[in-house]
């Protein structure tokens, strides 16, 4: 992707005015997708996305630039340009290392490079989710899928010596069913997803995909509109774990506790959850959807415990913040493409499994909600208020499931919530989102067991 | 090589491959940021991404790809890429390529004024407002966000039709998120700028207005879940209308997922509610004389006193209704393909400001969130958090308000417009258009807060 010569250049020439540390990062990305409306495929792309972006970071701040044109000439020219930008340096610059080069084994085998594949097995397995919903019930009367598949290689230089490279294939489906009456609209939506290639497909049932999205909306079209205010909401395993990840995982990341803008900073070690609660994000696990080798600053992934019984034990921590911080990096930046400078961001993060059963979950709820499954959602990190769409849920009345009810959302502060936690079941499962901050839009899992949260704001339009 | 080259080179070549017709849609947007914090420079930023997308008729179809990678190699996959994926799209819809003869509006989206204010210049603007926000009151405990940024960009469509276009743009903006203490509780205070007259731009005035909104939300409390009537100032407004601008689309009326599908001339809103959808607005800085397939903007009413007048058109989804393009076919980047997409989408101001003091209450919401997930644009339906706002009492503020929301359904909200205000103001253009409001009163919404 690039020469080490050109590379050292580039870094000499990021160094040459002022700046600490400079990097480079090299991407090629080839990506493919599909999408399909009512069964019918609407639209076939298919692109390569190739670009370098220089960083050099002074003191605790960082210039950023890129571009397309990777020719030697102009690289050196935008890495002068970025190290004049950056203020003299701050600590006596070691120069350029000479590169050691970085080789991690791949934890995550691919089989078939999705973006250059034939479409027509992607298109057979769309089709197959939307008949299934359709089959499944006569108030569907949209469906949507998509697919899309991608393999980025990446090249990370920098100035302390780093060579690594790495390469990520993702795969994802996307599958939504729509059932209408005369009034009334609603959706199924479900969008599985891994760091695989085309054989990913291989292992999904695609009619029960379809089969259970059109049973969401139609359960939901006949239900009635959600009561609001203040009640135990018990959350459902898998993209249940949306309420972790927006409420308290982004105000666990560096940028936001760096510049004391999160309600979770300076409080390392001490109790933020209630004591059910263990929270880990983990980039290393095989082949899952937010997995990479290595991060966009060139580290191997881990798996860092956030939260443990309760208890801060760790943020999710990049080089420059950590700079700040006074703390190492903790494998966790990363970026959408050369578009972005690296942050630290979520990976695959979930609440552990606890030892309530299910069933006493249910039984122990003589009122409240239960969100069977969530939309996304967002977050303010200063104050910690979120917001997000139960898009399938269900009143609990005396101990046992009652009622479906459609319009729901879960609103509260992040750090109540965690505190609020009162009980946490064993059947932990991950669900596939795209995560979307300063750094761009990166694949994310998040997921937890069943947990029941005390008392939260249900909004909801009755 | 150099991107004229390659569209040579190009060209050249999907003659050659088969191609009956095709499109070289050319964009470029070099910008720049600057963050501070504490006095520093955070974050700066500089860009200069460019890329190519190109699209044909291949044996009847229309199929799409796209490089960044201006290089020879790179020629052969864009044509067989998009020769292949014209042969697995399905839909009869017809895709074509417009074939030109419109004349096309002098739009003023570019000032090479901007050009005069410096790097320095915009770093020293983006201090001084920090500066400002710190000094203004001892209750502001820290900048969460302080930026100034600038770009300037370039779309360029040729086809073989003859179709030969281009078109140049740049902006500047500033934006400052303050974060206020008091008694253990903090609140944001956010204002932004954006244009093309930097002269106009005074970094202090967007700093104490950002401190004094932060300030006016302190010592916020919930209220007690009722139905009343909801205010919506013009930026939360315009967040609403944004979510929901997809209604308009003729493409997801066609495919059902708009309720306003057959309703052309019928009554979907007040009669207070004029819409346009107009390219060449002077208000708005996201003008553009022509969409993505080369088709004039011109300026359109959508909703007038009420009635539905027309949907957005691309060539695709006028085609299927046997109408013209409105010139909405917009394409997000050269990385898409053509959909549907509002250029200055705006709703007509009243002549008056909305008369509050009529009302014994009203919430007035400034501060709105959980647009991405609390607003379903397929049924209408939105449910979302007013991080801050107020109470009002005949008119005056009786208290800010917090942790509530407002719920609805946003068919019903549009016919339920009581009262629209004089107060027009546009977003800063997205990827997607540019959304003006004024600010606009509803009869009635249901708010979630206290329980009783």
């Amino acid at each position: 992707m690039l020469d080490k010569k050109t590379a050292l250049d580039v870094m000499s020439a990021a160094l040459s005015a002022g700046g600490d540390f400079a990097e480079i990062f090299v991407e090629s990305c080839e990506r493919s997708s599909v999408s399909m409306i009512n069964s019918i495929v609407e639209k076939a792309l298919w692109g390569i996305g190739y670009g370098c972006g220089i960083r050099v970071i002074s003191g605790f701040g960082a210039i950023y630039t890129y571009t397309n044109d990777t020719s030697p000439e102009n690289l050196i020219k935008c890495a002068r340009e970025a190290s004049l930008a950056a203020k003299a340096r701050t600590s006596e610059s070691s120069g350029i290392q000479t590169t050691n080069r970085l080789d991690v084994e791949s934890l995550h085998p691919i089989g078939i490079h999705p973006a250059s594949a034939d479409k027509s097995l992607v298109v057979e397995k769309l089709r197959q989710a939307s008949s299934a919903a359709y089959k499944h019930s006569k108030f569907i009367t949209q469906t949507a899928a998509g697919f899309i598949g991608y393999t980025q290689k990446v090249l990370i230089a920098n100035s302390e010596g780093l060579w690594a490279n790495d390469s990520r294939t993702r795969t994802r489906v996307t599958f939504e069913a729509i059932a209408s009456n005369e009034k009334e609209k609603q959706v199924g939506f479900k969008g599985p997803g891994a760091h695989k290639g085309l054989e990913f497909l291989d292992d999904l049932d695609m009619e029960e995909i379809g089969t259970e999205c059109a049973e969401t909306a139609s359960v939901m079209l006949a239900a009635d509109l959600c009561p609001g205010g203040l009640m135990p909401v018990i959350i459902d395993n898998g993209f249940g774990g949306v309420i972790f990840h927006e409420a308290c995982g982004h105000s666990l990341e560096a940028a936001a506790v760096a510049v004391k803008a999160s309600v979770f900073a300076d409080r390392l070690g001490e109790q933020i959850a209630s004591e059910k609660v263990t929270a880990i994000d983990d980039g290393t696990i095989p082949n899952s959807w937010g997995s990479t080798n290595i991060d966009d600053e060139g580290s191997p992934t881990r798996k860092n415990i956030l939260i443990e019984k309760g208890i801060l034990k760790s943020y999710m921590i990049d080089r420059l913040n950590g700079l700040k911080m006074g703390m190492p990096a903790t494998g966790s930046s990363r970026r959408e493409s050369y578009h972005y400078a690296p942050v630290s961001r979520m990976t695959n993060t979930y609440i552990a499994s606890g030892s309530d059963s299910i069933a006493d979950i249910i039984a122990s709820t003589e009122y409240g909600l239960y969100a069977k499954k969530m939309g996304g959602g967002s977050v303010q990190p200063a104050t910690g208020d979120f917001n997000f769409a139960v898009v399938e849920g269900y009143m609990v009345r005396g101990g046992k499931l009652a009622e479906p009810v459609r319009g729901a959302t879960l609103i509260g502060r992040g750090s109540e919530v965690l505190m609020n936690i009162d009980m946490v079941s064993d059947n932990l499962q991950l669900g596939q989102g795209m995560c979307g901050a300063s750094s761009g839009t990166v694949p994310a899992n998040v997921g937890q067991p069943m947990i029941r949260v005390k008392k939260l704001t249900v909004g909801g339009r009755r | 090589m150099d991107a004229n080259e390659f569209k040579e080179r190009l060209k050249e070549a999907a003659a050659g491959f088969g191609f009956e017709s095709w499109e070289i849609y050319f964009g470029r947007d070099e910008s720049f940021q600057v963050k501070v914090h504490e006095g520093e420079i955070q974050q700066y930023k500089n860009s200069k991404p460019l890329g190519l997308s190109f699209r044909g008729v291949y044996k009847g179809r229309m199929g799409y790809s796209f490089t960044e990678l201006l290089d020879e190699e790179s020629i052969l996959p864009l044509l067989s890429n998009a020769a292949a994926n014209s042969q697995i799209v399905e839909s009869d819809d017809v895709e074509r390529l417009y074939e030109g003869g419109d004349d096309y509006e002098e739009v003023k989206a570019y000032d090479p004024q901007l050009n005069e204010a410096s790097v320095s210049e915009k770093i020293e603007w983006a201090l001084a407002m920090e500066r400002v926000a710190l000094d203004e009151d001892s209750r502001v405990k820290a900048t969460d966000y302080c930026a100034v940024g600038s770009g300037e960009g370039e779309v360029a469509i040729a086809n073989s039709y003859g179709l030969n276009l281009s078109h140049k743009f740049n902006y500047m903006y500033a934006f400052i998120q303050v974060r206020v203490e008091e008694n253990g509780v903090s609140k944001n205070g956010f204002e932004t700028w954006h244009g093309r007259d930097f002269k106009a731009f005074s970094p202090e005035d967007l700093a104490k207005k950002a401190v004094s909104k932060g300030l006016s939300y302190l010592n916020a409390s919930s209220v007690p879940s009722q139905a009343m009537p909801v205010l919506f100032d013009p930026e939360t407004a315009g967040n609403l209308f944004s979510a929901f601008a997809s209604v308009f689309y003729a493409e997801r009326a066609q495919k059902g997922f708009s309720l306003l599908r057959g309703r052309q001339g019928q009554t979907i809103a007040s009669e207070l509610v004029t819409i346009h959808d107009d390219g060449a607005c002077q208000q708005s800085l996201g003008s553009v004389p022509f969409d993505s397939e080369g088709v004039a903007c011109r300026k359109k009413v959508i909703v007038n006193k009420g009635k539905l007048n027309t949907l957005l058109y691309n060539q695709k989804s006028a085609a299927k209704d046997g109408v013209k393009s409105t010139g909405n076919g917009f394409k997000r980047s050269y990385a898409g393909s053509i959909d549907t997409s509002i250029t200055n989408f705006y709703m007509e101001p009243s002549n008056e400001p909305i008369q509050a003091e009529k009302f014994q209450k009203i919430l007035l919401v400034k501060e709105l969130m959980g647009l991405h997930s609390g607003a379903n644009p397929v049924t209408g339906d939105f449910s979302l958090l007013v991080v801050n706002g107020f109470l009002l009492e005949n008119g005056k503020i009786s208290k800010p308000v917090e942790q509530i929301t407002v719920a609805g359904n946003f068919y019903d909200l549009i016919m339920n417009i009581i009262a629209v205000g004089n107060d027009l103001r546009f977003d800063m253009p997205g990827a997607s258009g540019a959304v003006g409001m004024p600010s606009v009163l509803v009869k009635e919404l249901k708010i979630s807060g206290e329980v009783q």
